[in-house]
């Protein structure tokens, strides 16, 4: 229980700060939610183009990936939602600057820091606007048979894949405990990865290919696999939950042991910006 | 604030503590590319090598040593940051590594080429969001926000950005963000670096009427012995990771047999005075070395009678600085 009142004592600074950052800077806040809402449009552009002049690509019909398209928006509206602010998604960055000294210097569980200081209600929130309105064109210009149940699905969905994107960067941006200069930067080379891949259908591929993608790279994870759930071309949900399972174990392993590290040789480099 | 000193409670026990680093050795040449791959050549370096003292209630440490002596390695495993290869700490009675979050409720820590602040938000947007994180009560935070805006002379900067102040108010600001919550005990490393006459004057003052007014503990690491000399009443030396001296900076001075220093005015050349060394000689201005438990000051002044051309005598202590200079330069040899 106090875990939890920590978890909205915290969620409600956090938020609280992204929204002074609107008051103070507003011009700046706003040009940044637009842009970041049009670069996140324009990489799926690309895709229903590809969409509308074949037809319908992977296996998927023009309706269908636009509805991929829309809930891959959402996924990373989430995502921005609660890890787009200081480095909360990046955390190769904290980890590789030896910035982890300031977490543990709070008397929080560094799990409950994580979780919440990426939180930008404000700043965050163009994108999933964004997702929301595309999902909602194309599921009133489809044959999805929208129910209560299937919304609860569509949430357990996005949790589901949030968490596989996250669990996977965090597990990419352990490479920075052991070699901090060379893997900083490693946690955006994962967010691009997602972002440019996540789009494509993977129907077209050969199984060995999809099941690649949906393990060791997971980004069919992401957006492909999820939106065949909510189309009804999938039945068995539980894949999705089992696998956001597994990717946060394992991410909470590897945290772990990389903490461990931290805590035996401490890091060699230090980046004097306090918290960012 | 209120005064929690708890006497009966040491502030910190740390018993025979070592704390080992690994450093890679890369050579950087080609013959080395395959070695280096498979098995790179490591050194091992000794941070603390069986460190062992003990710090009461309401001290005030300084915590010293040359470069890489293992200073802010001590105050990283003190603070629950870094683990000890080997030993026993304990900080207010609690153990660093198993109880960090309530340990880190109890102290504070300052790493002074570090900020805690919120780069890009106004100080006190930082001060608010540590009032979350600590969950300080309203009552307790508004009475020490009060406090250390008039002790530390903050109320021209609290709305300014944290990235837009100068060093010397970014460390008040720093300062008093660390006492929000009422410390027990405050490790502050390096506190001073870079700070201005002045800014420095008013941090150590600060930091003094803090120890004695609430009895906070506080340890300090600097490398300018003479901040450390006018905040500290005891000092411990660091050498290789190990203690090579512990005592107050009196005693210090007796350890090198040259505590005191003559320094003499002359429109001539450098008096010749037995058993006392000439440190340095410039524009008339000479400078002595000399024990004053071994050569009585009547015995200085009948030697300096023979000299007309003197204009002015000094005898002063030491500064503390040359002691540990002469101190570091003997732990080399």
């Amino acid at each position: 229980m106090d875990k939890i009142k920590t978890l909205i004592r915290m969620f409600k600074i956090y938020g609280k700060m992204d929204l002074l950052w609107f008051l103070r800077d507003t011009k700046y806040c706003l040009m940044y939610i637009f842009s970041d809402m049009i670069s996140t449009l324009a990489v799926v552009v690309g895709v229903f183009l590809l969409a509308v002049k074949f037809d319908g690509i992977g296996g998927m019909t023009e309706k269908e990936i636009i509805f991929m398209l829309g809930y891959s928006v959402l996924v990373e509206g989430v995502f921005a939602l609660f890890f787009i602010s200081n480095n909360a998604g990046q955390i190769s960055r904290t980890i590789g600057r030896g910035q982890m000294d300031h977490k543990m210097i709070q008397p929080l569980p560094v799990w409950i820091q994580l979780a919440t200081e990426g939180f930008s209600p404000v700043s965050g929130n163009g994108v999933l606007l964004c997702g929301i309105g595309l999902v909602y064109y194309s599921i009133s210009s489809s044959e999805i048979n929208v129910s209560g149940i299937w919304i609860v699905l569509l949430l357990i969905n996005l949790i589901a894949s949030c968490t596989i994107m996250i669990s996977t960067i965090y597990m990419l941006s352990c490479t920075a405990f052991y070699a901090p200069a060379a893997a900083e930067e490693i946690a955006s080379v994962g967010i691009g990865m997602f972002e440019s891949l996540k789009n494509y259908p993977l129907g077209g591929m050969n199984k060995s290919t999809q099941i690649f993608f949906c393990s060791l790279i997971p980004v069919g994870m992401i957006v492909w696999f999820p939106s065949r759930i909510l189309l009804g071309k999938f039945d068995i949900m539980i894949f999705m939950i089992m696998a956001a399972a597994i990717f946060l174990v394992l991410a909470v392993l590897i945290f772990k042991k990389g903490m461990r590290y931290y805590a035996k040789y401490g890091s060699p480099r230090y980046s004097s910006f306090g918290h960012r | 604030m209120q005064n929690m000193v708890h006497q009966d409670i040491p502030a910190l026990v740390i018993d025979n503590v070592s704390k080992i680093y690994v450093q890679w050795q890369r050579s950087g040449k080609i013959k080395d590319i395959v070695k280096n791959l498979f098995s790179p050549e490591r050194k091992e370096i000794k941070a603390l090598d069986r460190l062992s003292f003990k710090v009461s209630s309401g001290e005030f440490l300084a915590y010293a040593g040359a470069n890489g002596a293992g200073k802010s390695t001590t105050i990283k495993i003190l603070s629950g940051i870094l683990q000890p290869t080997s030993g026993n700490i304990s900080v207010l009675g609690m153990f660093p590594g198993k109880d960090r979050i309530k340990l880190m409720e109890n102290i504070g820590v300052l790493f002074g080429q570090r900020t805690e602040l919120w780069w890009d938000h106004p100080v006190i947007t930082s001060y608010e969001w540590k009032k979350s994180v600590w969950n300080i009560p309203q009552n307790i935070f508004d009475e020490n926000l009060a406090m250390v805006t008039e002790l530390l002379d903050l109320s021209d900067i609290l709305k300014t950005f944290a990235r837009e102040l100068s060093l010397g108010q970014r460390m008040r600001a720093d300062l008093g963000m660390l006492l929000l919550h009422n410390p027990r005990i405050i490790f502050l490393d390096e506190p001073t670096l870079g700070l201005d006459v002045l800014a420095k004057k008013k941090m150590i003052n600060f930091l003094k009427k803090l120890n004695k007014e609430k009895g906070i503990t506080i340890i300090v690491t600097s490398h300018d012995m003479d901040d450390l000399e006018e905040m500290a009443e005891r000092i411990i030396l660091l050498s290789k990771g190990q203690i090579a001296f512990d005592g107050n900076f009196e005693e210090l001075r007796k350890v090198q047999n040259n505590s005191s220093r003559l320094i003499i005015t002359s429109s001539g050349e450098a008096p010749v005075l037995d058993e006392m060394e000439l440190i340095i000689s410039e524009e008339g201005k000479h400078s002595y070395k000399f024990d004053k438990e071994k050569i009585k000051i009547n015995e200085i002044f009948k030697k300096l009678s023979q000299y007309p051309e003197i204009i002015d005598i000094e005898i002063i202590k030491a500064p503390i600085e040359d002691i540990i200079a002469d101190l570091y330069n003997s732990w080399k040899k």
